[in-house]
């Protein structure tokens, strides 16, 4: 024993103080990843043992691991820069959550190792992650909640509400940067005949085939309601009223043409009207309305566009 | 009447599981079989899941976060982009306020910290279903 070299004396040094500590403890080289020793508590929980790779051995990968500290514990000549690194980790191998503490150090041999002790902290995460996962919950009512809050139940298309407050970015952003703004106000023809004649039932269907239809044929940024009971309001950014027109002409025909069943064919009126500078929502809206109206008085099935020189 | 809810529970999903350990994709194929869904399909990488999305078009994805790539929650929202009423769940080791509310503003419809349960993966899934 007297004759112990001073290699010896440290290793065992080493050995004795990993063994003795209560936690999983393993050395590996930093330039092979080989293991170099591993404690007693950790021996019993691998699936294999010293001499291969730490990423085999405690990771059970083919390669080096993408949360490896390595890196960050040696300075640039790949000696060891005393710092002491704390992180949490999920090793799916055994589905347990660990605190590691890694760190390099000269092992007796001359090799550069880094030493991790790992402590078993997956009681406390899953403390952690009940919680989290009942914020991801919370934050995903919150959604479901404000996309109720903006849609209208029966149509699926935006609401009133939501709609005015597109209209008013929209026209905030007009003034603001120049750049046409229309609106399209649709309104079914005859559709009291059609719930009258058919029953509400079927009068919500004809309602939401509408709905599907019109939303099929918009533009991307576009954006559409239901206004009120059968009517459906668009609003069109960055569309001038003759572009407008043709939206609404294009609107109209697909209705005509398509079949509804039970009900057969359905028909609808369409109001245009642009944006002006100082306009209020009210104004801006009333002016489609008018024009909507214009359409059903010169007979329905039709649009009507509310120009510069136009007085309704 | 017949229970529309009741169908709904019972069916089985058809599901693409994205993760880049081959330990999970196997502890999450075997519990989704037993909960009566199909993995028809498994990648490692947030962009493979992005490409082999179309091809699959699976009824439901389990998408981790960490992926070498492209991360999880970038793939959420290509797919998000491909198909808004695509049905995500995280599962994931990431359990920070700010990478929740990420996913969820990328799209998923669900949020589970490993280690997966296969009890709270049952409760998720039929979640998404409501």
């Amino acid at each position: 024993m007297f004759s112990e070299s001073n290699y010896d004396l440290e290793h065992n040094l080493f050995i004795g103080l990993f063994n003795a500590m209560p936690f999983s403890v393993y050395v590996a080289d930093i330039d092979t990843y080989e293991l170099i020793f591993v404690n007693t508590k950790l021996q019993n929980s691998i699936t294999k043992s010293q001499g291969t790779k730490c990423y085999q051995a405690i990771y059970c990968k083919d390669s080096p691991c993408s949360h490896c500290p390595i890196s960050n514990l040696v300075d640039e000549n790949k000696r060891p820069n005393g710092i002491s690194q704390v992180s949490e980790l999920f090793n799916d191998v055994d589905d347990n959550w660990y605190q590691l503490e890694d760190k390099c150090i000269s092992w007796p041999d001359g090799r550069i190792a880094k030493y991790s002790i790992s402590i078993n902290i997956t009681d406390l995460k899953q403390t952690q992650n009940s919680l989290a996962e009942a914020h991801a919950e919370l934050a995903l009512k919150a959604k479901s909640l404000e996309l109720l809050s903006i849609t209208d139940p029966l149509t699926q298309l935006f609401n009133r509400l939501r709609i005015n407050q597109i209209l008013d970015q929209e026209m905030a952003r007009s003034s603001r940067y120049g750049g046409a703004l229309s609106v399209i106000m649709i309104d079914l023809d005859n559709f009291k005949q059609v719930n009258d004649n058919y029953g509400h039932l079927i009068g919500d269907e004809v309602l939401k085939q509408t709905a599907q239809l019109l939303k099929s044929i918009l533009r991307e940024h576009d954006a559409i309601a239901r206004w009120g009971g059968e009517e459906f309001l668009i609003v069109c950014p960055q569309t001038p009223l003759t572009q407008a027109k043709q939206v609404a002409e294009k609107l109209r025909t697909v209705i005509e043409n398509a079949v509804f069943p039970e009900v057969d064919k359905v028909t609808c009126s369409l109001g245009v009207a642009s944006y002006t500078i100082d306009d209020t929502r009210d104004l801006f809206v009333g002016r489609a309305d008018r024009a909507l109206y214009k359409a059903k008085s010169l007979g329905r099935n039709q649009v009507f566009v509310y120009g510069a020189q136009t007085a309704l | 009447m017949i229970n529309n809810t009741e169908i709904s529970m019972q069916r089985q999903l058809k599901v693409m599981v994205v993760d880049d350990s081959i330990l999970t994709i196997k502890k999450l194929e075997k519990m989704l079989t037993e909960l009566g869904h199909q993995v028809i399909h498994t990648c490692k990488t947030g962009m493979e899941a992005v490409n082999d999305y179309p091809k699959y078009m699976p009824d439901m994805l389990t998408m981790d976060i960490t992926m070498p790539d492209m991360n999880g929650i970038e793939a959420t929202k290509k797919i998000i982009a491909l198909n808004p009423d695509a049905l995500i769940i995280m599962v994931t080791s990431h359990g920070q306020e700010q990478k929740v509310m990420d996913a969820i503003e990328a799209g998923a419809m669900g949020y589970l910290l490993k280690p997966i349960r296969k009890e709270k993966l049952e409760t998720t899934i039929a979640s998404l279903e409501e």
